[in-house]
């Protein structure tokens, strides 16, 4: 996968200016010094995509979501293994909520690690490929984290609740954004009292 | 185009002390408003990616942007970078000549400027960046204009597309001021990235000896320089004053953004207080100084939100905006490409500096740029203390104490950036100099007097001199050496207190070692009790571990313009 050129950051840092010849959008668990530029591109590509980093740490601080409290050669060790895994249980949660019509692709990226995944409905089976290289032509985007998807998995928060506090953004056509919205609302999560009321 | 969703308008209202959401969720706004600010994009490809964003049909008419615009907007952002990055280091502009894409851009930031400047209350300078950068050496200049909309508008920047020469601005400034009758300047800055090149004994295509002709347009053009700033601090290196112990400050001297090795020889054309000492053995020389500068801080921040104190710090880029990620301290910013780490220069060693102080006779375009022209302007790396300095033969102890302070110094001398010629016999240049701490900020240690001179043999020296000082200490009988101010920061809470140190210290200091047949400059240096550094609030707030090389704290300072004494 992915590849920062050598060019590339070096006009980054010049002036804030870039170049290079990267041809996919880098994942910070290869390689974790490429994530902060492909996250600065991300907000430019996606506007405001960063304030879902800061609505994350917000949340974290007040004790909505859970916070990355592994130690860092655990993470390294197990990171990715772990968020694909939580990927895959939001994967069948999507799925059980298909609703038998034609439903975009999602590509879902998780910011810290710049973690790219695509969803994509083939018949009744919604397929999951992580640790793609980006999103494809009129894939909805879907800029969120590690920790929102598990909160969602384990029904600490709503999808509404999630969207509400800024901890997702959704990108693409106006149609197909209302779409994936529809579609993670009806998402059946172990909801419980206190993402409940998050809603209100 | 890292992210930054923030334009003109946004950075002139943060500067003005309204609050605005940064380009990553965050409200920000400043403790106390600027007086000024100058919005000073990169002059190259200016404002594509808001056109890009926008999908500007005249840029969706070239092949190129097209191109880019339809990368974008499929999700292949770096991919677009890419392309652009590769004309940008091939100086091969894609819209060359393109003035349907470049004037709206620019008549955007110059319709904020007019927008938010208030005369009296708040300047909103028209300006650019020209980022010259010859294998990748750090040559920039920005190009402020005195004058309004009206004239502005005439031209389109110059940018490194056209020339990477300082001699080819020269000349294009010349043309803009014979075209439009308006006033421009240019401030150099990070010289400590130039590899040499910034303060270099030859110009830089031809590699010509410089010459009288070189340095009366040089100083023409750029009367101050930008001695403080986000990529270090370029007043002293401490290879080049040893006995300076406050001369390793904010330190960046690995390299810059080429590949170029760095090495020691380069200081001396990168440090101003070296280009200063070398630039009276040219006036010796050629009858002119190419580096009679006056100095200046600035932010250089690319994120729109003019931060500039250790306790607001926003971070150079967007993605380095305030959080607990990692890349907030660990983001290599230089040296990338280098096989030595030790070459790196990383995020956590960003300076939070500076600011551009200025004596001016009203908060005005004109008022403030005719005192940069006179060099009547100093520098801070970040915080609002105030400095004022006077310098003549006839000024007595008792008159740093005047009630006309300022009316007494004009008339008996001359400001910061002013001149001394050919000293009375028997008389001495004598400095009044009166320092206050930021109203907001941290006590001050010290009033140092930095002078550099050439000798009958042609040799440069530099002396540090403590004229004034907070509490009771007595300097060492041997060394001379002042004890420390002490050091009240609390690492853990990320705080301090004013407990040390004076928020007044006045100085008047009469040069004991002068000798009227030497060139010599004087400025000075006032220093701050320690405070946390940006790193040391960053850790206490986010809960993160401050890098183990950052300093804990830091002695936040101001450099004034010199004085020149000329035989």
């Amino acid at each position: 996968m992915i590849r920062v050129g050598r060019l590339f950051h070096a006009l980054i840092l010049a002036a804030g200016l870039v170049g290079g010849s990267t041809v996919a959008w880098p994942c910070g668990y290869e390689d974790p010094s490429s994530a902060s530029t492909a996250r600065g591109i991300l907000n430019f590509v996606y506007p405001d995509a960063l304030h879902v980093a800061t609505a994350i740490w917000n949340a974290q601080q007040q004790g909505v979501i859970g916070r990355d409290e592994r130690p860092a050669a655990i993470k390294t060790l197990l990171g990715y293994h772990k968020a694909v895994q939580r990927l895959g249980v939001f994967r069948d949660s999507l799925s059980a909520a298909v609703d038998g019509g034609s439903m975009p692709a999602i590509s879902i990226v998780f910011i810290e690690p710049m973690l790219w995944t695509r969803y994509e409905l083939a018949g009744v089976t919604l397929n999951m490929t992580p640790h793609v290289d980006g999103p494809a032509n009129g894939d909805v985007v879907i800029v969120t984290d590690e920790f929102v998807v598990a909160a969602l998995n384990e029904g600490q928060i709503t999808p509404q609740a999630a969207r509400k506090l800024g901890l997702m953004r959704i990108y693409g056509s106006p149609t197909a954004v209302q779409d994936v919205v529809s579609w993670l609302d009806r998402v059946s999560l172990r909801t419980n009292a206190r993402a409940a009321a998050l809603d209100d | 185009m890292l992210g930054n969703r923030l334009g003109p308008e946004e950075a002139y209202r943060f500067a003005r002390g309204e609050e605005v959401t940064s380009s990553t969720g965050v409200r920000a706004r400043l403790q106390r408003p600027l007086d000024f600010l100058v919005v000073s994009d990169h002059a190259e490809n200016l404002g594509l990616a808001p056109m890009i964003e926008e999908s500007n049909p005249e840029l969706l008419k070239t092949e190129f942007g097209r191109r880019l615009h339809d990368l974008v907007k499929s999700g292949k952002g770096g991919d677009a970078y890419n392309a652009w990055g590769a004309a940008m280091i091939a100086r091969r502009d894609p819209f060359k000549g393109n003035e349907a894409l470049t004037r709206p851009i620019w008549e955007h930031i110059t319709v904020a400027a007019e927008k938010y400047n208030e005369p009296g209350k708040f300047t909103a300078f028209i300006g650019f960046e020209w980022t010259s950068g010859p294998s990748g050496n750090n040559l920039h200049r920005n190009i402020i204009f005195r004058d309004g909309k009206a004239k502005a508008d005439q031209i389109i920047p110059f940018s490194q597309y056209d020339s990477e020469d300082p001699e080819d601005l020269w000349q294009w400034m010349n043309s803009v001021e014979q075209k439009t009758g308006a006033r421009v300047l240019a401030i150099p800055h990070n010289g400590n990235l130039s590899s040499g090149l910034m303060f270099d004994d030859v110009t830089l295509t031809t590699k010509r000896p410089l010459d009288r002709d070189y340095a009366e347009r040089r100083m023409r053009w750029e009367p101050i320089y930008e001695v403080t700033q986000m990529k270090g601090d370029g007043e002293a290196h401490p290879a080049l004053s040893p006995n300076d112990e406050f001369a390793d400050f904010e330190t960046w001297d690995k390299g810059s953004f080429g590949t170029e090795v760095h090495t020691p020889a380069m200081l001396p054309r990168e440090y101003a207080r070296e280009a200063l000492k070398r630039g009276l053995k040219y006036e010796q020389a050629l009858g002119v100084n190419p580096f009679k500068f006056g100095m200046i801080g600035s932010t250089d921040s690319h994120t729109s939100l003019s931060t500039s104190t250790e306790d607001n710090f926003f971070g150079k880029i967007t993605p380095l905006e305030p959080s607990a990620r990692p890349e907030r301290f660990d983001e290599v910013i230089t040296g990338r490409f280098s096989q030595d780490p030790k070459q790196r220069q990383y995020a956590w060693q960003t300076s939070a500096s500076g600011l551009a102080a200025v004596w001016a006779t009203d908060n005005t375009r004109e008022a403030l740029w005719d005192a940069m022209a006179r060099k009547e302007v100093y520098a801070t790396t970040g915080t609002r203390l105030l400095v004022r300095l006077f310098a003549g033969y006839d000024f007595v102890a008792d008159d740093v104490q005047r009630h006309d302070f300022a009316q007494f110094g004009y008339q008996k001398g001359v400001p910061m950036g002013g001149d001394l010629v050919a000293a009375p016999p028997g008389k001495a240049p004598g400095f009044l100099i009166r320092a206050l701490r930021d109203a907001d900020g941290a006590n001050l240690d010290r009033i140092q007097v930095v002078k550099g001179w050439l000798d009958a043999k042609g040799e440069l020296h530099e002396k540090v001199y403590d004229v004034a000082w907070s509490g009771d200490r007595k300097p060492d009988p041997q060394t001379g050496k002042l004890p420390p101010v002490g050091n009240t920061v609390n690492v853990p809470d990320a705080s301090y207190t004013n407990t040390i140190g004076a928020p007044l210290v006045l100085a008047y200091w009469k040069d004991p070692a002068f000798d009227p047949k030497e060139r010599a400059f004087y400025y000075v240096r006032v220093i701050e009790i320690p405070t946390p550094r940006w790193t040391t609030y960053d850790a206490k707030f986010f809960g993160t571990k401050p890098p183990a090389a950052a300093p804990t704290s830091i002695q936040d300072r101001a450099y004034t313009s010199p004085v020149w004494y000329t035989p």
